[in-house]
């Protein structure tokens, strides 16, 4: 028996003010979800693959082999903020995935952890590739757009944090001197005098070579390292 | 109407799809007690359950062309059932927007039936008309349709977008709350 909610759609429908949707409608829409988890994929594998390329660019793994205070400086200075980015970017990924049968017969958590595990397996992939240097070398050159800025910072010392990079360029007796100038006028170029830690052999450094130090400012300006690690 | 009258729903609905109009009639003669039913689950007054489920009809022929014969017709309608429903409650402020069910966050034992809740089946089919009423609406909905509705666990999970282990978890504590709440009254 036709009842009045029934009567009125198929009535509607007649007066075609309800229409079906076209099948290429869903098709587009499937490829649009498709285009758009792909997107942020790609997305997520760069900026991850950028926070490896830029922790080992800017030696900071080293900063592990410095002792607590060197693991403590490792902390403070790794791109926290990016790393959210990309937990955002994978959690709307797995947004997106539930969105087909596969993606939601799998538990968040699974899904999430399968994610990360391929976005990091795909990023240490990257990181065999020229692809960062490439950006950096534009970022160093001013042509990178958007992303220029975020490549500039691999290069910076932070003095604040205690941590310097350049190459030796003077060798005393219980000091040495480095200096770092890549010619683009920017605040990663200085020049320091530094104390290494007490057993610190003074003959293992070369002039020319270049070293990244961890250490802190003292009052007659020398910085007193906590590490000295060639890189 | 009568040349309809064997015809399963998966194959009105390819009907629907190749524009036979009657034959979206027979659908909706089929699915309306059963939505209004589903309904009653969510949305307490008759006039915004008739609302939602005209609505559903709509979406239902919107969208047919979005079904896949080659699966069952029920949970593809009660996945547009679902999703109206939740919207029509939360548009009258009665149920909090969740974004994560914790119960989705990590794997559960999976059955396609829990034999358990066979056996219990009847005993539960009557505690249903009972005391649904103060149950939440994630513990009624499962309840109904599995209990009221006879979709297998597969079935709830795609209605739900849930991992299959979820539907047998959370049936299993919606039957628990449900026999508290009997035991309380």
């Amino acid at each position: 028996m036709e009842t009045d909610i029934q009567k009125k759609i198929l009535e509607k429908i007649k007066a075609g003010e309800i229409a079906k949707r076209p099948r290429l409608f869903f098709v587009l829409q499937v490829i649009v979800l498709i285009a758009l988890a792909a997107l942020t994929f790609a997305l997520s594998l760069l900026v991850l693959s950028f926070i490896i390329f830029s922790i080992h660019e800017s030696g900071e793994q080293l900063l592990l082999g410095f002792g607590q205070q060197g693991v403590l400086t490792f902390f403070a200075l790794f791109p926290w903020l990016t790393l959210a980015l990309v937990i955002v970017l994978l959690v709307t990924l797995e947004w997106l995935l539930r969105n087909f049968r596969a993606g939601y017969r799998i538990p968040v958590l699974q899904i999430f952890l399968v994610l990360l595990v391929i976005a990091a397996a795909g990023s240490l992939l990257i990181n065999f590739t020229p692809l960062h240097t490439s950006l950096l070398d534009l970022a160093d050159h001013d042509s990178l757009p958007l992303m220029g800025g975020m490549y500039e910072e691999v290069h910076d010392p932070h003095v604040q944090q205690g941590v310097f990079r350049g190459d030796v360029t003077a060798i005393a007796t219980s000091t040495f001197t480095c200096a770092h100038n890549d010619r683009d006028h920017d605040t990663d170029d200085g020049s320091w005098v530094v104390q290494p830690p007490p057993q610190f052999d003074m003959h293992t450094l070369h002039l020319g070579e270049r070293v990244y130090v961890a250490g802190s400012w003292g009052q007659d300006g020398l910085i007193y390292a906590y590490g000295v690690h060639p890189f | 109407m009568d040349e309809f009258e064997g015809q399963s729903d998966e194959a009105l609905a390819a009907l629907v799809q190749g524009n036979n109009t009657q034959a979206f009639g027979v659908l909706m003669s089929r699915y309306q007690p059963k939505l209004m039913r589903y309904g009653r689950r969510f949305l307490s007054r008759q006039e915004h359950i008739e609302d939602a489920v005209q609505e559903i009809f709509i979406k239902m022929y919107e969208n047919i062309e979005s079904f896949d014969r080659a699966r069952s017709f029920s949970p593809w309608i009660y996945r547009v059932a679902h999703n109206t429903f939740v919207n029509a409650l939360r548009a009258q402020h009665r149920e909090p927007v969740s974004f994560v069910d914790f119960d989705t966050l990590v794997s559960h034992p999976s059955y396609a039936r829990d034999p358990a809740a066979e056996e219990d089946k009847k005993h539960t089919e009557q505690l249903l008309e009972q005391g649904l009423d103060s149950l939440s609406s994630k513990h009624r909905e499962i309840l109904i349709l599995y209990y009221s509705e006879d979709l297998s666990y597969q079935e709830i999970a795609d209605v739900l977008r849930v991992p299959m282990g979820t539907v047998g978890v959370r049936l299993s504590r919606a039957r628990e709350a449900l026999k508290k709440q009997i035991n309380g009254n």
